[in-house]
């Protein structure tokens, strides 16, 4: 905080105190359930997550605004869990709105109580299509799809080279198929290639006969996603092979996978939608990564990002619609009509008829990892229409 | 040498052993015969450890058995052939020989001994590298004996070494307890083949539900045969 | 043969050695333990994630030299073990149907450990990376294979042939193998049948763990991995023939080769399917297990 911006809340408190203008206060706390995962496989995303909501709560309640409070719950990486603590937070703790998941599946069970309830429920980080699939009314998603993503690398794959040919080796998740179905459905109508198309069951542990296969292919990108650790050994077995960094696209990095990934993975590029090395880094968006790297010996990516901004929406949202701090349905409406900006980055935050974002990307260079940080470059940014392909028919 | 006194042995509501008394004297080769079911195994079982009687006192040199773990009793001094011969069925028969000299923690005198074996049973060096369990029944029997005399023991306990023999090969079974016993070995026999048992040792115990019923010396057995047709 | 398809020839070779060698311990630590004390360990994938957990923290955490984390943690193994086996196991050895009782134990093993690993590594699932024992590559051919790949192959190797001649020429090791064949003639012949059942405990866990840590050196994991080496394992023991070494290691070795020769040839997701295949069609014909005695 600048001495200018603590002066001014200075200022603004004593005036409210001495007007006795403290009517505000007296309302009950917004309360906002957080469903996340705080235990099991995908635990390392839900705590990144509300590191990057605590991070913003240090500023969200400023003296004489009507506060908001997030009651987070563990969903245990669990869809039934995620209902479960739906439920909790909706009955005995009459949240105005839900939040929170990282992942496509505790997020699809999450909507599916939050559209049969009417519960707003506002998705941080999942990038399953039918999370704002047509006739979606409580649900808005800030993360871009993953059959998108599909779409921004083939396009980054276009202009990079065009008529380029494609590789991709990926566990055989949702989130990995949402994301080669947009590969598969873009690259032609990019005028590119797909010369080979690998995906290893859950539990896989070796990738170097797949490494070969690749090579053999000659492509001149490979895009790579591995599931958890897997990820680092598809990646290190196709360097082994010869396969070049700069040949390597990973569809999405948060800093703990570019650290990963590490120095043999430097000149190779990675999809993201916030990252501490963006030339766009606003003031709040700079003053975000330094206090984050301060705080947690390590900068935020966009998982913290979509989490620190989510609770900045609902703020915001509330401010100018004091009634929606009390009532689902204005809250919906609030929602839908928003038109704000990302306040660490400036990107465009408005929803589609369903909820869904209008929708971006960066694609990012490594540059250089140290013991603690990393750097990398902008190397292409795309926005488009969430519909631009069809995406909720690509996956179902 | 080995004294049992009121031994008692009970498997759940059957009564195995009921209060026996018997005993081997230092060098002699004692007979313990009796039909199926008699007692005998469990008697072995007792000496051996394998199970644990109901009542009763088991002394060995004045040493309380009772008192002595199943796997050091054999570093006393007694060494058990149990009944199904006790190999190793899929080791080679001089691997079996080398597990039974293990108690020795010494590889010379296991070397020696084997080598001993082998003089008294030259077919097994011959089939040395064969798994025991794919011998004949007869040899078998011989690599059981061995085993019993790998452990250099002072008393050897076999239990039915002639079950399922020819009549050929338990003759020679006999004659190489007999050579054990000239040698100063002490030798307790459990056995239903009386024949066997009154050639080879000098006392008999003839058992039947898990008392001893009768108790002589072997040579007046044998010159009263219908004594040992009434008792079996 | 073009040098791409050499390159993809050798390097199913290469991968079949390798993952087969680390197959081939973990089931031989299973099979022993089953083979002695009839305990069917479901958590050995568990004590498998357990040991490359261990060996990333002392590496990654404490900056311990791999070798010498490898060598701590296969020694911790022992402690743990004898606790485990001294707390839980030995009360189960006069049961008679006690492969039941354990196979029901180690579940509930498996469901702690889990929910331990979940709590306090969960949030860490995808950063499981070691540094390497060595460092270079070398060319087999046209194959680049790194080093400490190649090192790994070799000390999973050299921990067979130990574990061998353990078992062969030490009178410890023939202990265990008496007590496999029969429990009561190793008694009579002065093998503590119980301490051999300690030892065998210990022994089964100190080879899973060698394999744990040895995986994780070589590849990078995740927690998921426990799974599917529970799985694998038990399969490779039950082709191979409960108990019997031997059997897990030539099984252990053929599906490393199968898993990298099916998926060069199909994808993947068949050769993790072909494990199950392969032990159904086994087991149809034989059905006690190939090297079963």
């Amino acid at each position: 905080m600048t001495h200018r911006k603590s002066l001014l809340a200075v200022l603004a408190t004593a005036t409210l105190a001495s007007a006795g203008i403290g009517h505000a206060q007296e309302k009950p706390p917004v309360k906002i359930g957080f469903v996340t995962e705080l235990t099991g496989a995908w635990s390392f995303f839900g705590t990144s997550c509300v590191a990057g909501l605590k991070m913003a709560e240090k500023t969200l309640n400023p003296p004489g605004k009507r506060k908001i409070e997030f009651v987070i719950a563990d969903d245990q990486t669990s869809p039934a869990q995620a209902v479960a603590a739906s439920r909790s937070l909706d009955v005995q703790d009459k949240v105005l709105a839900l939040s929170g998941p990282t992942s496509s599946d505790t997020g699809l069970a999450v909507y599916g109580y939050a559209e049969q309830n009417k519960v707003p429920f506002v998705v941080p980080v999942a990038a399953f299509p039918q999370l704002t699939k047509p006739g979606t009314r409580y649900t808005f998603r800030l993360e871009p799809d993953a059959v998108g993503w599909g779409y921004a690398i083939s396009k980054f794959v276009e202009k990079q080279k065009p008529g380029g040919k494609i590789a991709m080796i990926y566990s055989d998740y949702a989130l990995m198929r949402a994301i080669t179905a947009g590969i598969k459905y873009q690259a032609p109508r990019s005028g590119l290639k797909i010369v080979a198309d690998i995906a290893f069951p859950q539990g896989s542990n070796d990738a170097t006969v797949q490494a070969a296969q690749i090579l053999a292919a000659t492509p001149d990108f490979v895009m790579v996603s591995g599931a958890g650790g897997f990820d680092n050994t598809i990646t290190n077995q196709l360097l082994d092979l010869g396969i070049k960094p700069e040949q390597i696209i990973h569809p999405f990095g948060i800093t703990t996978q570019v650290m990963n990934w590490g120095k043999r993975s430097v000149g190779s590029y990675y999809g993201t939608f916030f990252d501490s090395n963006l030339d766009s880094l606003t003031p709040e968006g700079k003053t975000f990564v330094e206090e984050f790297t301060a705080q947690y010996d390590r900068p935020p990516s966009y998982g913290e990002n979509f989490c620190y901004v989510t609770a900045n929406v609902i703020r915001e949202v509330i401010d100018a619609n004091p009634e929606a701090a009390d009532d689902r349905e204005k809250f919906r409406d609030a929602m839908s009509a928003l038109k704000t900006k990302e306040k660490t980055s400036g990107i465009p935050i408005e929803f589609d008829k369903n909820g869904a974002r209008m929708e971006y990307m960066y694609f990012l260079q490594m540059k250089e990892v140290t013991a603690k940080t990393y750097k990398a470059k902008q190397a292409f940014y795309i926005e488009w229409d969430p519909e631009v392909i069809p995406v909720y028919t690509l996956v179902k | 040498m080995l004294e049992i006194e009121d031994l008692t042995v009970r498997y759940g509501p059957f009564l195995a052993v009921d209060h026996l008394a018997m005993s081997v004297g230092e060098g002699e080769i004692v007979g313990v015969v009796g039909p199926n079911g008699a007692g005998k195994s469990s008697i072995v079982k007792a000496i051996g450890g394998l199970v644990a009687p109901k009542s009763g006192r088991l002394t060995f040199d004045g040493t309380d058995l009772q008192s002595v773990p199943t796997h050091k009793r054999i570093e006393l001094g007694i060494s058990i052939v149990p009944e199904g011969r006790g190999l190793f069925p899929r080791m080679s028969v001089e691997e079996n020989l080398v597990i039974a000299g293990d108690p020795l923690s010494d590889s010379k005198r296991t070397l020696r001994n084997i080598e001993r074996c082998y003089v008294m049973f030259p077919i097994l060096k011959e089939r040395r590298w064969q798994a025991a369990g794919t011998l004949s029944g007869g040899q078998q029997q011989m690599v059981a004996v061995s085993m019993g005399l790998m452990s250099d023991p002072r008393l050897l306990i076999l239990d039915e070494p002639s079950l399922g023999l020819a009549p050929i090969v338990i003759g020679e079974i006999g004659k190489a307890l007999k050579l054990l016993g000239a040698e100063g070995l002490t030798v307790a026999l459990f056995e239903q083949n009386a024949k066997l048992t009154c050639n080879v040792a000098e006392r008999i115990y003839i058992l039947a539900s898990g008392a001893v019923r009768h108790h002589d010396r072997a040579e007046d057995l044998l010159n009263n045969p219908e004594i040992l047709d009434h008792l079996m | 043969m073009s040098d791409a398809n050499l390159i993809i020839f050798l390097s199913t070779i290469s991968t079949g050695l390798i993952l087969g060698s680390i197959f081939a311990l973990v089931a031989v630590g299973v099979t022993i333990v089953y083979g002695s004390i009839w305990m069917p360990n479901a958590a050995n994938g568990q004590f498998f994630v357990l040991a490359a957990l261990l060996g990333w923290t002392m590496t990654v955490s404490w900056g311990i030299h791999p070798a010498i984390a490898a060598i701590l943690v296969i020694g911790v193994s022992v402690p743990l073990s004898y606790g485990l086996e001294y707390i839980l196991v030995r009360r189960f050895y006069d049961v008679p149907n006690r492969n039941i009782s354990y196979f029901v134990l180690s579940l509930g093993i498996t469901q702690i450990l889990t929910g331990i690993f979940a709590a306090t590594y969960g949030r860490w699932s995808d950063q499981f990376q070691l540094p390497p024992l060595v460092s270079g590559i070398t060319f087999i051919g046209p194959l680049p294979v790194a080093n400490n790949r190649l090192m790994v192959l070799a000390l999973a190797l050299s921990i067979l042939a130990a574990l061998f001649a353990l078992l062969r020429y030490h009178r410890y090791g023939r202990a265990i193998r008496a007590v496999f064949q029969n429990r009561d003639a190793a008694a009579l012949r002065g093998v503590n049948v119980k301490a051999s059942y300690s030892l065998s405990f210990a022994l089964g866990n100190a080879v899973i763990f060698a394999g744990g840590i040895l995986f994780a050196l070589a590849y990078s994991f995740d927690l998921t991995v426990a799974w599917t080496m529970s799985i694998t394992a038990f399969a490779i023991m039950i082709i191979g023939g409960p108990g019997s070494v031997l059997g897990a290691v030539i099984v252990g070795m053929v599906f490393g080769f199968t898993q990298a020769a099916v998926s060069t040839v199909a994808s993947p997701t068949i050769a993790a399917f072909s494990y199950l295949g392969a032990m159904l069609l086994i087991l149809l014909f034989k059905p006690s297990g190939l090297f079963a005695r």
